[in-house]
């Protein structure tokens, strides 16, 4: 691991005291011991339970509602239509300017008039229990007039096929072109042009904690505090404010422990939204939990896509020029407030970019069905992206008879070509794909598996061994959402503070759903303040005491949230340097602190405790003169100097096929990942294994299944299939560090990178198993059924 | 998704439980394990008026030899029946059935009582039962019956068993001196339903066997070997590839059921490969057997 | 409606409770006594969140009726944690990051301390099979696994590997 860089001209020296170790998280322990708080735990006076009558059909007139029984029925609070709920919550448009020509229809919190997909909320049921809610939803009655549903991405544009949205003339919400260095005529002169068809199937988060959330309306204080399982609570404030009619003083967001969210709560949900409309209405705390079958419809479902992809190639193997054409189906609205495109648009913004080529044409066609609503999961666009890129090359290697480590080394953008720009208009400020691959090579044995794999062959065992490169957006800036007119902040704020004790206790605008947020920060402010990390105190997820940020998601909370919290962490050691000078009577470079002590910076003689500057400061500052003590210092970041952050990666699977059964043993996988400073290598390798293994899932096991009806079929755990533990591999994680240069951090982000990179390697591995049958596969999940019949077993 | 009302009653006997179950028939059901039947009543699949909960009844617990066969009590668990001495004595199949069976969660509750009566097509216990011409006992308040098992499966979660019915014992009769049992199947996860699965009764002595598929049709599948001890004696240089050929052709003639992943030739495939891994395992034992 | 009242014995504590027979164990736990260490993560017994002790065996809660446990005794996490004896189970969670947005947790360290107290040797494909009764989105399940296997070495369980 390479050592973290000298900071030159300033006070802080980066030491390898906190920074780049892997200290186990201090807010884990209570997770252990049963003392977590998920929304479900929390307990108000007068709650009410709030359940949903959802459609059972995806598309259909609501001719009816007939209440009835239902408002007499035991503990029954209140019922809600949408035609109701119209009157005090405002529809949703999820549209951004800067997705040029994107449609979207509005879309009501509960549905009015007609439900456009299973499972899409119509009445909302308040009792005094879950129990007594579910029981009278059960006596509503619903007049639901069917109509056609669209649910095939390839025919949702014909003209024989139903608009969702008459007004919106027909059912493309959004398409993008790219044509940069003339594909045409680098494709008619190359030597070969390799052509493949990906499909990707449609799946879901499955968080094991539902979506949830308590709204809590205090009619006397006006003001509306929201307990919710989310990772961007201040974009929460914001959208419930201005959909609900409140000023954004008047909302206050919590978020507690989070069971679990991956991007799937991210988005603001008419279900939870109406949930809170209600809590005012009723003025008294209102509860929803999403059960399981709920949540397979009606959380957001992705990566529902049909891409088919080539390469101009020269005689020698050299990428000439890269042709996409993405397909994907959302559902039948734009998911507010981050809209149901950024998915494919960024797919056309990176296929193949980390390959040199000169000439790039992308077509990205998004289209609505009435499946379940869409948008953003963990890695958005990513794995599609790596997964043809990558899939695409190895079958140019297996045309060309090229060896697929040697034609990615021929291609991989070299480690000194950058900053670069790609011709689909990305900005790379550094990138390390050789470094990356070599180190991956080195550390699986490459050589000694091929000749295994050799072997084995002729005793009829079939293994395959597949690699991958990989490009992951991190740290974006106002590029992503906000120049598009979203609310949803790219910068980030911490205050950090010395108590009165010399305690630290840090602010911050990031939030902690497990993957160490909290921790990391800890590390920061442990170093940058030189305080022991046990004295330093994260608080994060409450709107009215941490800084406006931008929350978890896009890999952000190393790369800007700890930049915000390193800026925020130095001027506050320079103004405890500053206090400890007044007090001492000294120049300020003759102190240092370590260890929480202020110290002679030169001998390391101790002069005094932190806590005796904080009883000072704090109640005798009768005898700092003029002076004002400031021992809390609040600092923001974002992003400037690029639109995002790029990481970038190697990873390799090895997985031996049943030919006979058509069953996919994972054997094993490697990464070698750079995401630039690691803060905390345990963490961040652990944030790599669970993303591996999310992407994992939906290579071999997890599709949203639908008939034509735009039925969902398997919403359930018994027949949605999602990783467990005795299919998935153990996992080796290395790591090239290349520092980004935006930040004295120098963080990048590393939360999805794994999800990006998984399917390819898999792909890989098994076309590589296959290949001595002369059969690909590029149909996800490779389930049996696929391999076998492509082995032409039944 | 929370279950919808229903009054409880946890009768102290067998025929407690059967005058309940006559006084409220099609609008009740008995609760064994609960492993099935709880889920469907949570998710409301299931809205009956009264649960008969008879997961305590004395009479129906317990294994026990009887005849050179041994009697297995509808509410002997999966893990009881897995580590009971006495069904290991009669068969290793049990503890090889049980192991297949979800995880030990399920096992520590889930019953072979509640499985029969269930049949879901994907279960381990009715393939067992059938392969070892095991005979279902069941009650009602006019008397006994015993169900020979090959005829008590007749489709999805349809059984010979009578509303007023409870499933009280399953025996299994003395198996002969050559008497061999394998259970093999294909689940996409470990301890999830089987995509398809076979279980072998042979007996080596008198040259015959049978294997019963589930997991592939509604209900069990027997296909009789008369010539079973060929494959396990021959020469065949590829005797897995032999009896796969052979199996596919079986299955041929039967009405293969699809689930969402497998559609009923992929089911017919994975089910020959199976049995014509089982005939390999059983070669190489007796191999070795006849060696020793 | 009717409630039945079912008397048990809660974390060591003995309780009584009236309910209706229709409600599962798990939510029992968590609103008659606020054990909110008893989840809920899909109420048909597969994702395992809701695994628990009761008479000393794994159960899953949420395929339980809460008046099925009358005389019986019902363990949550709350208690293993009184009694310390998965405390090195936990430290080992807790050094290996086993554990990330912890709505697994509870029902992953009894599901592994039944494996590690009835396991007459280990393995990790064991320890896999174990514990793939417990659904985990975060972790991708190998930190866990090395976390189990910590302790079962630590404990004196023989390995199963050792000699190949």
């Amino acid at each position: 691991m390479n050592a973290p860089r000298e900071q030159i001209g300033t006070e802080t020296r980066l030491k390898e005291t906190y920074i780049g170790q892997s200290f186990a998280r201090p807010n884990a322990r209570r997770l252990l011991e049963g003392q977590a708080v998920y929304v479900d735990d929390i307990r108000l006076p007068r709650l009410a339970h709030v359940v949903f009558v959802r459609s059972p059909y995806a598309n259909a007139l609501i001719k009816a509602i007939r209440i009835g029984e239902a408002q007499k029925a035991a503990g029954v609070v209140a019922i809600y239509t949408g035609a109701e709920l119209m009157t005090t919550v405002k529809p949703m448009h999820a549209t951004l300017v800067h997705f040029k020509g994107m449609k979207a229809a509005l879309q009501p919190c509960l549905a009015v008039d007609r439900a456009l997909w299973q499972g899409e909320p119509v009445v909302a049921v308040v009792a005094e229990s879950v129990h007594q809610a579910i029981d009278a939803a059960q006596l509503i009655e619903v007049d639901y007039e069917p109509q056609i549903a669209v649910t095939d991405m390839e025919t949702a544009l014909e003209p024989s096929t139903p608009i969702i949205h008459p007004e919106l003339g027909d059912n493309l919400c959004f398409s993008r072109q790219i044509d940069e260095g003339g594909f045409e005529e680098v494709s008619n002169n190359a030597a070969y042009i390799v052509e493949r068809i990906f499909r990707f199937p449609r799946h879901t988060g499955v968080c094991l904690e539902g979506r949830s959330v308590i709204g809590d309306f205090s009619r006397a204080d006006k003001r509306l505090t929201v307990y919710i399982s989310h990772q961007a609570p201040n974009m929460i404030q914001d959208c419930y404010a201005r959909l609900l009619g409140l000023k954004e003083s008047q909302v206050r967001v919590v978020c507690k422990d989070i069971g679990g969210s991956y991007g799937i709560k991210t988005h603001v949900y008419g279900d939870e939204l109406a949930t809170c409309a209600i809590a005012m209405d009723l003025g008294r705390p209102v509860k929803f939990v999403a059960d399981r079958t709920e949540s397979f419809l009606s959380d957001i479902h992705s990566r529902d896509h049909r891409v088919c992809m080539k390469m101009a190639v020269s005689e020698d193997g050299q990428i000439e020029g890269i042709w996409i054409d993405d397909l994907l189906a959302i559902g039948p609205y734009s998911v507010y407030p981050r809209t149901s495109v950024v998915e494919g648009n960024q797919i056309v913004n990176i296929a193949g970019q980390w390959y040199r080529h000169k000439a790039y044409k992308a077509k990205m066609s998004n289209v609505f069905t009435n499946m379940a609503i869409y948008s953003n999961y963990r890695a958005v666009g990513h794995p599609v992206a790596v997964g043809a890129t990558e899939g695409l090359m190895d079958a140019v290697a297996r045309q060309l008879k090229m060896d697929p480590v040697a034609i990615r080394r021929k291609n991989l953008l070299n480690d000194d070509a950058f900053p670069y720009q790609s011709p689909s208009g990305m900005k790379f400020e550094s990138m390390s794909h050789h470094r990356c691959l070599d180190r991956l090579v080195e550390i699986m044995h490459l050589n000694d598996l091929r000749r295994e794999q050799e072997t084995l062959r002729k005793r009829g065992v079939f293994r395959g061994l597949g690699i991958a490169s990989m490009i992951e957006i991190t740290n974006p800036s106002a590029q992503f959402y906000g120049v598009g007119g979203a609310r949803i902040s790219a910068q980030d704020g911490c205050t950090a503070r010395m108590d009165p004790a010399g305690g630290i206790t840090l602010l911050h605008g990031c939030g902690e759903q497990g993957q160490g947020t909290e921790t990391i920060y800890a590390q920061i402010a442990a170093q940058v303040i030189g305080v022991a990390l046990e004295d330093v105190k994260v608080i994060t997820g409450d709107t009215d005491v941490t800084p406006y940020g931008g929350g978890t998601w896009a890999s952000r909370g190393a790369g800007v949230g700890g930049e915000a919290a390193w800026q925020a962490c130095k001027a506050l050691r320079g103004n405890i340097l500053e206090l400890g000078s007044i007090i001492h009577s000294c120049e300020r470079e003759l102190l240092d602190i370590r260890e929480g002590k202020l110290v002679n910076s030169f001998t390391g003689e101790v002069i005094s405790d932190l806590s005796e500057l904080g009883r000072i400061a704090y109640f005798r500052p009768d005898l700092l003169g003029s002076y004002q003590a400031e021992l809390s210092v609040t600092k923001h970041f974002v992003p400037k100097a690029y639109p995002f952050t790029f990481t970038n990666g190697a990873i390799a699977c090895h997985l031996e096929v049943d030919i006979d059964l058509g069953s996919i043993k994972l054997l094993k996988f490697w990464v070698v990942e750079d995401c630039g400073t690691v803060i905390n290598p345990q963490l961040v390798d652990e944030q790599i294994r669970g993303a591996i293994v999310q992407g994992i899932g939906p290579t071999l096991f997890e599709q949203c299944i639908y008939g034509s009806d735009g039925q969902m079929l398997n919403p359930n755990l018994v027949d949605y299939l999602v990783p467990m533990a005795a299919e998935m591999p153990d996992m080796v994680i290395e790591h090239i560090q290349t520092p980004t240069r935006t930040t004295e951090l120098g963080a990048k982000g590393a939360g999805e990178a794994g999800t990006a990179g998984a399917p390819a390697a898999i792909m890989n591995a098994l076309n590589d198993a296959l290949a001595p049958f002369s059969v690909e596969l590029f149909d996800m999940p490779f389930t049996p059924q696929k391999i076998l019949r492509a082995l032409g077993k039944c | 998704m929370k279950a919808a009302f229903f009054e409880y009653v946890r009768p102290a006997d067998v025929e407690e439980a059967l005058g309940l179950k006559e006084g409220h028939d099609d609008r009740s059901i008995f609760l064994a394990g609960g492993q099935s039947a709880i889920p469907a009543l949570n998710m409301r699949l299931n809205q009956p008026n009264l649960v008969i909960d008879i997961g305590r009844i004395e009479a129906l617990q317990g294994i026990w030899a009887e005849d050179g066969g041994i009697r297995v009590g509808a509410l002997v668990t999966h893990r009881e029946l897995g580590e009971s001495k006495i069904a290991r004595e009669y068969s290793t199949i049990f503890r090889d059935a049980s192991k297949l069976i979800a995880h030990e969660a399920i096992r520590n509750k889930g019953t072979i009582g509640g499985s029969l009566a269930l049949a879901d097509p994907a279960a381990e216990w009715p393939a067992v039962c059938v392969a070892l011409n095991a005979r279902i006992r069941l009650r009602s308040r006019t008397g006994v019956r015993e169900l020979d098992s090959n005829a008590f499966f007749k489709g999805t979660y349809a059984t010979e068993r009578l509303e007023n019915e409870l499933l009280e014992s399953i025996y299994f009769p003395k198996q002969t001196k050559g008497f061999r049992s394998e259970i093999l199947e294909f689940a996409r996860q470990h301890g999830g339903f089987a995509a398809a699965g076979v279980v072998f009764a042979v007996d080596t002595a008198a040259g015959v066997g049978r294997s019963v598929f589930f997991a592939i049709s509604q209900a069990p599948i027997v296909i009789a070997q008369a010539a079973i001890m060929e494959f396990l004696t021959s020469n065949f240089e590829n005797t897995r590839a032999a009896g796969e050929r052979w199996y596919k052709d079986q299955l041929n003639g039967f009405k293969l059921t699809a689930d969402l992943y497998h559609d009923g030739a992929t089911k017919g495939h994975i089910a020959a490969v199976l049995a014509s891994r089982v005939l390999v395992t059983l070669k190489e034992s007796l191999r070795v057997e006849r060696h020793s | 409606m009717n409630k039945t009242t079912v008397r048990f014995t809660l974390n060591a504590r003995p309780v009584e409770v009236a309910v209706e027979p229709r409600m599962h164990l798990i939510d029992c736990l968590r609103e008659a006594f606020d054990v909110s260490s008893a989840r809920v993560g899909c109420e048909h017994g597969v994702c395992g969140a809701c695994t628990l002790r009761i008479d000393g065996k794994l159960v899953r809660g949420c395929l339980t009726l809460a008046v099925q446990v009358e005389g019986q005794v019902v363990e949550t996490l709350e208690r293993l944690n009184e009694t310390g004896e998965i405390s090195d189970l936990q430290q080992a969670f807790h050094d290996r990051n086993a554990v990330q947005c912890g709505f697994c947790t509870a029902g992953m360290l009894i599901t592994s301390q039944s494996y590690l107290v009835h396991a007459q040797g280990y393995s990790r494909s064991q320890i896999r099979e174990h514990i793939a009764a417990n659904y985990c989105r975060c972790t991708g399940y190998e930190a866990i696994v090395d976390a189990i296997e910590f302790v079962a070495k630590r404990r004196g369980i023989q390995s199963l590997e050792e000699n190949l």
